[in-house]
This record gives C-alpha cells, structure tokens and sequence, in this order.
C-alpha cells in the first residue's frame, strides 16, 4: 500500500518547496492510503498551511456531472456515498500542528473538506464549537457547508458539481481560505471580548463589596 | 505499464465558463473565432453536417438547436423529451439525424420532418444513465456507453419502427465514459471510470454488410460482437475519459485524471502506447485535428496542442490561447480583433500562473469536433460557463463587445447578527497584484499527482522537450 509523507519547510510563506519524500521513513499505517502533509516551518506558517490547502483544492476540484452507478435516476455525492471505491480519490490530510488540521476527500463528482480548529484551552473549545454549531445550523446559507461535520474534525464543507457549476471555482477555493483566516481570528476575539466582559462584570459586583 | 514520461509543460491554470468557443485553426494561426454565450453552462454539443447548425444541451432535459444566421447565432429549435439532464448529443455525419441520451436512461433518435423534429424510440435495455453516444461513420449504427457499466449498439428495425440495441456486457468494470469509432464502423474504443481503455468489434449480422475487412490498424479477424475485446489498455491509474481515433483509424488517443494523455499506436496484439504527463490540471476529452496533430481540453479551460515528430513520440507543443492579440489583428476583422485584444490584453497581464484569475474564467467540461473547410480547420469546445461569486465576472457578450453583465444571483450580502461574519462580505484581494513563485505552481502539480492511487514517478522538469526515441515502447 502506498503511503505518502511530504514534508514541507519554508523560508518565506510563498517560496514552497518540495523537500522530503520518503515512504519509508515515515511509515506510520501501512494499510491506509490517505496522504499526510506536513507543513513545518518556522515563520508565517499559517500562509504556508493555506497556499497548501489551496493548491490541493485546486487540484481535487476537478468535478463533473456523474450521475449514481448503483441506483438508478439518482445523482449524490460519490463522497458521501462511498458504494464505488473507483470513483474516490486518496483522501489528503494537511497538518499544520497536532492540534490544526484539514481532511481533503475527493471523488468524481464531489469533494469534502474537513477542518480542525485549534483549540488552546478550555474557553476556545468552548467558542469554536459554539461558533461552528451556530455557522452549521445555517449551512444552506452558506451552499458548500455541511450540516454535521466529518468525525473528528469541527467544520466540513461539501461541494458537488453542482457548485462548481454555478460559482467560480477559484472563488470558491478563495472562500474556504477566507473562512479558515478569519475563523482563527474571531475566535480570538470572541475570547478577548469574553474575556473583557467577565473583567468588567467582576469590578462592577465587586464594587457593592467596597 | 512503464512508459517513459514527459513533463515538458509549462503552467497555466483553470478557468470556469460556460459558452462555446470555435477556434480557427491553420497551420501556424490558432485563435478562437468566436465565442457565443448560449448558455450558463452545457454539458454537451453537437454540429449538424455542414456546420451551419449547433445542437447542444444548456444543463437541463432540452436540447436546443442554434444557427448562424449573420453573425448571430438564432435558436430554432427546442427538443423536449427527456425528464433529465441530457449527458450526450450526436448529429449523424452522413444522414441528418440526431441522437441524444440522458441520464433518466433513455435514448432518442431525432428526424427531421418538415420543419419539426420527431423522435424515434430507441431500445437501450439500460437500468442506469446513458452517459455518452456517438453515430458510427456510416450513420447505421450508434453506440451508448452507460453507468451500467454496459456499451449500447444501437441500429434500426424496419419493421417495429424503433432502434434496437445490442449489449456488450461484463467487459467494464465502472461506468463507460467515451465511446469512440472506428473509421471502419467497425471498431469501437471505450473508456471507463475503471481507468482502462478496451477496443471491441461490433460486427452485427444484417447491419454490416460482409465481413469487415481487415482494418489498417490492427486484427479484426475474429470479428464476433463484442465477445472478442481487441485490446485492453491499462496505462491510466485513474479513470479515464475522451477516447478518440485518429481520422484514418491507426493510432488512438485518450486521457486520464491523474493529468496524463495516452497515444496508443499499433492497435493490436502488441500495441506501442506513449503517455504524456501533463504539469496542470487533467484533461476531459481530446480531438485529432490531423493524424499529427492532436489537440486536448480539460480542467484548464485552455485547449492544449499535442503534436507528433518524425520518429513519433508525441509531445506538448502550446496552448491555444496564449496567442498574441498583434498577430491576430493582422488577419482577422478589426472589430473582432478588437475583442480580443482585450481579452488576451486581460489575461496576459502578470505571469501565466494568473492567467486564470485575470479575465475570462472558464471551466471546461465537454468535447472537441472538428470540421474541414479549404485549408481551415475548425475546431469547436465545449465551454461551461459560470458567475456566481462574490464579485461580478466580467464576461463577453454578444456582438465581440467585452463588458460586465450584473450578476444578481448569489451575491451573498450575509451578515449574521452577533458575530459579523467578515469573511462573507469583504472582498477577496486582487491576484493579480500578489506576486507568486513559479515553484509554487509546480507543486501545484505534484498535488495532482498526489491524489491518485499510484503516482507516476515524476521527473524533473524541462523547459525544452527534446526528441527522445525511448519514449515509444511497446504496451504490455
């Protein structure tokens, strides 16, 4: 079974090489085929994580109209189906750090990404999932969002070839970049007003004490 | 199967569109000679014999007939028979009939009558989509190829008053993406999801007269329908699509996902197949403009030139858009030119890694005929087209007049209380302006690769493909 292990190092966020590719070194189960990505470097990696999400997409949102080979008039998302295992792709997981994540599965006429938001204490695992909860319960105003997200992971995303039909693809990959920038950053500020809240909460009811 | 491979492409990206471009094709000029918005998007088309008429189908259960009435296209007619989306439209070369199948599994044969079409029943036995279809040479026979895994051969019964079909079952192992034929009507050739592209006879007693004569390309001794699949290729790793013969039947051409093209001469016992690794997105479906010229459309929405020397190994030679706007004002009408210097005018500013992103954005999804006109050749593509966005593309109208249409669909002004959801109104930055390494790009590529069962071991680059005999090996 071909097992794939990239690792990427950078020194500016765009100059993206390719280093090391070895099979045998990191071997770690041998029955999967999924492909890791691992995006390592030392400064502005999150540009790096993104121009490596956004090159998989580009190459994993090539999608056409295929309609059910098992039941007949049906027309889903192979991706979600999984009756042929000819018509999926290796499914690629690109990982920033253990906590930072997104799972790419592609087949012949759908793609599923999943992401992992990371979560550095208690308060921000709380947000996020309040966050992303609230964003999934108004998926069908977002057209690519699903309403549950894939195991394991906080957020997943279908697109079928149906949007690729009707949206720009590059506008669409644009969107899951965008979505995965600003996620970081609201929950951060969510946590900061939280946490500015609760300050002034406890001055005020602290104050009948003086 | 182990075919030396060749990576002598350089970058160029996707587009996603929806319209059908006809390129004029000489000797040295290559250049779209029209692009006419029919549609949002189409999934397949078709010309009438002396190209004055364009069938195609605008992504639903209608076909629709245009011609070119000065300068115009009119549309004349509107088929409607299907219940769902039409996945295949064939316009017979030697009779004047049409042919579509549709994924609700049935199939039509389209007379005309006067001024009306008139459908013909055909008999496709299929429990699941009808996904292809092609009139064979001589008009008496048509092929389906189907999710049923299954290739329909279909030819008339007199005394019914329908189309009949015959099965050739068993021999695919996913569905049946492309039929292609013989020049002999004879042979078909077959891709399928499963990756494999098989050649079979579709001798059928009282339709073909004779025994088949033995074609220029390979054996077709044992000529029995489809009990006996000449030959079975298996160089893709992925599914593959667009399987088209050369115009005199010696050499085959198709494409895989995993961005490659396959060239297979010597259809026969021992055939001799070559495989050209592409560095961008995959191909759908390919065309022989000439025995030595081959020409492939895909996921690039730039058509791409494949050519072949003396000693015939095939090689990338050009993509068909990144043609200058000065040479074209030379040959083409003024107002036209126009038009297109602006078009290439837009998609040439920065590097060819934004070509994409800069003006037009085409997705490509269908297929390529072709058509001989004194010393031009005319090749036409199938384009889908597609502005949804969070901006209003700018796109061409009729008339070779380039503006932008306001979109008023999807235009997402979402702002959910509490959390203001920034990234759904702010607009995405220009492209353009950023500056991106090339080296990104050929990552890029290797993604491509990355995604299929068993990548291709790739070589390094290089920007000059040179002649290289080892390229030809015989098939397994």
């Amino acid at each position: 079974m071909s097992f794939l292990i990239l690792l990427i190092f950078s020194c500016s966020c765009l100059d993206v090489t390719l280093k090391a590719e070895n099979p045998l070194l990191y071997q770690l189960d041998p029955l999967s085929s999924t492909r890791f990505i691992f995006v390592l470097s030392m400064a502005s990696s999150l540009r790096l994580y993104l121009t490596c999400i956004r090159n998989t997409l580009e190459a994993a949102m090539c999608l056409q109209n295929f309609p059910c080979q098992e039941v007949e008039r049906h027309n889903k998302p192979e991706v979600e189906m999984k009756t042929s295992p000819e018509l999926l792709l290796n499914p690629v997981v690109i990982c920033r750090n253990e906590a930072e994540k997104c799972l790419i599965e592609t087949s012949i006429n759908s793609l599923r990404i999943s992401l992992k938001v990371k979560q550095a204490d208690e308060l921000e695992n709380i947000l996020t999932k309040k966050f992303l909860r609230f964003l999934s319960m108004r998926a069908e105003a977002f057209q690519v969002l699903r309403r549950k997200p894939v195991q394991g992971y906080d957020i997943s995303f279908l697109i079928t070839n149906y949007h690729c039909e009707e949206m720009q693809k590059h506008k669409l990959i644009d969107f899951i970049v965008q979505f995965m920038e600003d996620i970081d950053k609201e929950i951060s500020e969510l946590k900061m007003s939280m946490n500015t809240r609760g300050r002034l909460v406890a001055t005020e009811f602290l104050k009948q004490f003086i | 199967m182990d075919c030396k491979k060749r990576k002598d492409l350089h970058p160029v990206t996707d587009l996603v569109f929806a319209s059908i471009q006809i390129y004029m094709i000489t000797l040295i000029e290559m250049a779209a000679i029209a692009f006419n918005q029919f549609a949002e998007c189409v999934t397949c088309h078709s010309w009438s014999p002396d190209h004055s008429m364009i069938a195609l189908c605008p992504n639903n259960s209608e076909v629709h007939i245009y011609k070119l009435a000065e300068e115009n296209w009119e549309r004349i007619h509107v088929l409607q028979k299907h219940d769902q989306i039409v996945a295949g439209i064939d316009w017979s070369k030697s009779s004047n009939r049409i042919v579509t199948v549709s994924h609700d599994r049935n199939s039509y044969v389209w007379n005309q009558e006067g001024s009306v079409w008139v459908p013909t029943l055909v008999i496709l036995r299929l429990n699941r989509a009808a996904l292809c279809v092609q009139w064979s040479p001589k008009g008496n026979k048509f092929a389906v190829g189907s999710g049923a895994k299954t290739v329909c051969i279909c030819y008339y019964e007199q005394e019914n008053n329908w189309w009949v079909s015959k099965l050739i079952r068993k021999k695919h192992d996913s569905s049946v993406t492309s039929v292609a034929w013989h020049p002999n009507n004879v042979l078909i050739a077959t891709t399928s999801t499963d990756g494999k592209c098989r050649v079979f006879s579709t001798f059928i007693k009282g339709v073909d007269a004779g025994k088949p004569r033995k074609s220029g390309s390979g054996s077709t001794s044992d000529a029995k329908f489809g009990e006996q699949q000449i030959v079975q290729l298996d160089l893709s790793f992925c599914w593959s699509f667009g399987v088209k013969w050369s115009p005199t039947g010696n050499s085959l051409a198709y494409v895989g996902h995993n961005s490659m093209i396959y060239f297979v001469d010597e259809i026969g016992p021992t055939p001799s197949a070559q495989s050209v690794v592409l560095r961008d997105l995959p191909l759908r479906d390919v065309m022989f403009v000439s025995e030595k010229l081959v020409i492939g459309v895909g996921y690039d929405c730039n058509p791409m030139v494949f050519a072949v020397d003396e000693i015939g190994s095939w090689s990338f030679v050009r993509y068909l858009d990144e043609k200058k706007a000065a040479s074209s004002s030379a040959r083409y009408g003024s107002q036209l030119t126009e038009a297109f210097g602006k078009f290439y005018g837009s998609s040439k500013q920065g590097s060819s890694n934004d070509k994409s992103r800069g003006g037009l954005h085409c997705s490509f999804q269908a297929d390529t005929r072709e058509y001989q006109n004194h010393q031009l050749q005319h090749f036409r593509t199938r384009w889908k087209s597609c502005d949804m966005g969070f901006e209003k593309p700018a796109r061409l109208t009729r008339g070779w007049q380039f503006g932008s249409q306001p979109v008023t669909r999807h235009e997402p002004n979402l702002k959910i209380n509490g959390f203001g959801l920034r990234f759904l109104t702010r607009q995405p930055a220009n492209p353009r302006n950023k500056r991106v390494d090339p080296r990104t790009r050929e990552i890029n590529m290797g993604w491509v690769g990355l995604l299929f069962p068993d990548p291709p071991t790739r070589e390094p680059a290089t920007r000059q493909p040179k002649p290289d005999p080892s390229t030809r090996q015989p098939a397994k």
